[in-house]
């Protein structure tokens, strides 16, 4: 197989400089060991990941610098497993994702429950290197794997009046103990219209770093919106109905004027109490400013057709 | 009882660790996570509330024989915690708005947390030029006035954790309690 876009990218990265973030990292985690083992720091686990095999490399021009398997797996807005950014990477090894199954219902003319395993199969799995905005005003650059949200949706022949797609989070107190405090009103719910659903860059990922998912980030399956703010992009998904009027979504339904329905990123639209015109970029040094937030992320040219005529400054 | 000598240095010591983590965080030999700036932000944050915090509950302690000696440490812990909040106001000005003063403009006019955090560190600023033990002997009455003013910049303080927080204000709230419950006991044993 040829090298994928992210292996290329740590090659050239070796070249350019002396020490890689990877090299620092393999000799940091002696140190790191033992401070584990002397419990100054807390373990991490990355629940079983295991290598993709087979996926269709990105071939594109990265949205920027990637950032390093440990800043994606450390850093995570999961609030099944805590509120904090690294409590999904200490506690959400609790999640068991084998079996895994998704049910599909709704306006669809094959409604069922459908196994993972089957679905991964049946998929051609390919890598997208997409830019991550968070609501927050951060970002970060991640080579996901997976398959098109539109192409796997037509296969359950939504209906003419499906406008549509509502996703579900796994609702498990057990595996998902952060759900025994209620600060969202559980399970996770998102939502796209069908337009969105079908524009070719929704994607569903079930692996990062020619790695199956690790559970901090949503395994195993889970929703990539990359023109929308990180929480449209939804995790561990269980359930997908097709429906014909606008689906709850978890943060509108918590904060209806913090977070819309839409959630595009938009640097002309601040959140109420912070400021969406600059983001900065995860994994760089302390003084590394922010930069601009780009309209759409970024991905301007490919989505805002989806919203003429439609006012982001109401529809936000 | 601890002898006075060694509980400073002790205090010393425990308020000058936080700097230390960030200082090594920041020069990247111990690892604060993706997110620097946010982490230094954050800490210096907590710091300054946490200490705000202990220089209240000082006197309440200090009814109690065995925490007589921690009176003389209020002066130190208050100065430590001007320190860091002037660390966390620099940090948010230099590092994390790199002096964008549009954003900053942007920031005072329509975000009313930071109004309640410049409000804390204002309120601080007069106790932290009035600490040394001259100031007091010769303000007298109004060196004691001036610095009811820390009730002012804890609340404010307080306020401003809440007001920044995403969603879940558990903790926040606590402070809030710790604080009420301070006040409350104040006024107990002033009446009596
Ligand atoms: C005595 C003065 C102050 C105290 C005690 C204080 C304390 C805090 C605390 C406890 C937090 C929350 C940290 C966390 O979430 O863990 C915080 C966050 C923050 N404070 Fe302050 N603060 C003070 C003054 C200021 C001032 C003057 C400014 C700016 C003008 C400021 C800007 C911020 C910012 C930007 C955040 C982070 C908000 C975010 O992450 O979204 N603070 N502060």
């Amino acid at each position: 197989m040829s090298k994928t876009w992210s292996q290329k990218l740590r090659i050239k990265q070796f070249k350019d400089s002396e020490v890689t973030p990877e090299e620092l990292f393999d000799n940091r985690r002696a140190l790191l060991k033992s401070a584990v083992a002397l419990g100054l720091l807390p373990s991490r686990s990355y629940g079983h990941v295991t290598d993709i095999e087979g996926y269709r490399p990105w071939d594109q021009e990265s949205p920027g610098i990637l950032n390093s398997f440990e800043d994606i797996t450390n850093y995570n807005n999961f609030y099944e497993f805590g509120l904090d950014k690294a409590d999904p990477a200490r506690y959400s090894h609790t999640l068991e994702t084998h079996p895994w199954q998704i049910e599909i219902s709704g306006l669809t003319n094959k409604p069922g429950v459908y196994d993972l395993d089957e679905i991964i199969q049946s998929m051609q799995l390919e890598e997208r290197v997409y830019k991550l905005r968070c609501v927050e005003a951060w970002s970060m650059i991640v080579p996901w794997i997976g398959f098109s949200l539109g192409i796997f949706l037509k296969q359950f022949e939504p209906q003419t009046n499906a406008n549509y797609v509502q996703f579900f989070t796994l609702y498990d107190t057990d595996m998902m103990p952060g759900q025994r405090s209620r600060v969202l009103d559980w399970p996770y719910r998102e939502g796209l219209t069908m337009a969105e659903a079908m524009h070719p860059l929704s994607f569903l990922a079930t692996g990062l770093y020619g790695k199956t998912l690790p559970n901090q980030n949503g395994a195993p399956i889970r929703l990539v919106v990359p023109w929308k703010y990180g929480f449209k992009s939804i995790k561990s998904i269980v359930k997908i109905v097709f429906t014909d009027q606008k689906p709850l979504t978890s943060w509108n339904q918590a904060n209806a004027r913090e977070y819309g329905f839409y959630s595009n990123v938009n640097p002309n639209v601040s959140h109420p109490r912070w400021s969406q015109a600059y983001e900065r970029v995860l994994g760089q040094g302390f003084f590394t400013p922010r930069v601009p937030t780009e309209m759409f992320n970024g991905y301007g040219e490919q989505v805002a057709h989806l919203y003429d005529g439609l006012d982001l400054q109401i529809n936000y | 009882m601890l002898s006075i000598k060694l509980l400073k240095w002790i205090a010393f010591i425990l308020s000058l660790l936080p700097l230390i983590i960030l200082i090594l965080g920041i020069i990247n030999f111990i690892n604060l996570g993706p997110n620097i700036v946010e982490e230094v932000l954050h800490r210096t944050g907590n710091t300054s509330l946490n200490l705000l915090m202990i220089v209240l509950l000082i006197p309440l302690m200090a009814k109690h024989s065995l925490f007589r000696n921690f009176l003389i440490l209020s002066r130190m812990l208050g100065l430590f915690s001007f320190f860091y909040a002037a660390l966390h106001l620099s940090v948010y000005l230099f590092i994390d708005r790199s002096m964008s003063i549009l954003s900053i403009q942007d920031d005072f006019i329509s975000r009313p947390y930071i109004l309640a955090g410049m409000i804390a560190f204002i309120s601080i600023i007069p106790l932290a030029l009035t600490s040394f033990r001259r100031a007091q002997i010769r303000l007298k009455e109004l060196w004691k006035k001036i610095h009811q003013l820390i009730y002012l910049g804890t609340a404010s303080a307080i306020i401003h954790y809440i007001w920044q927080m995403k969603i879940d204000l558990s903790i926040p709230m606590l402070y809030l309690v710790g604080f009420l419950i301070i006040l409350e006991l104040k006024k107990g044993f002033r009446a009596t």
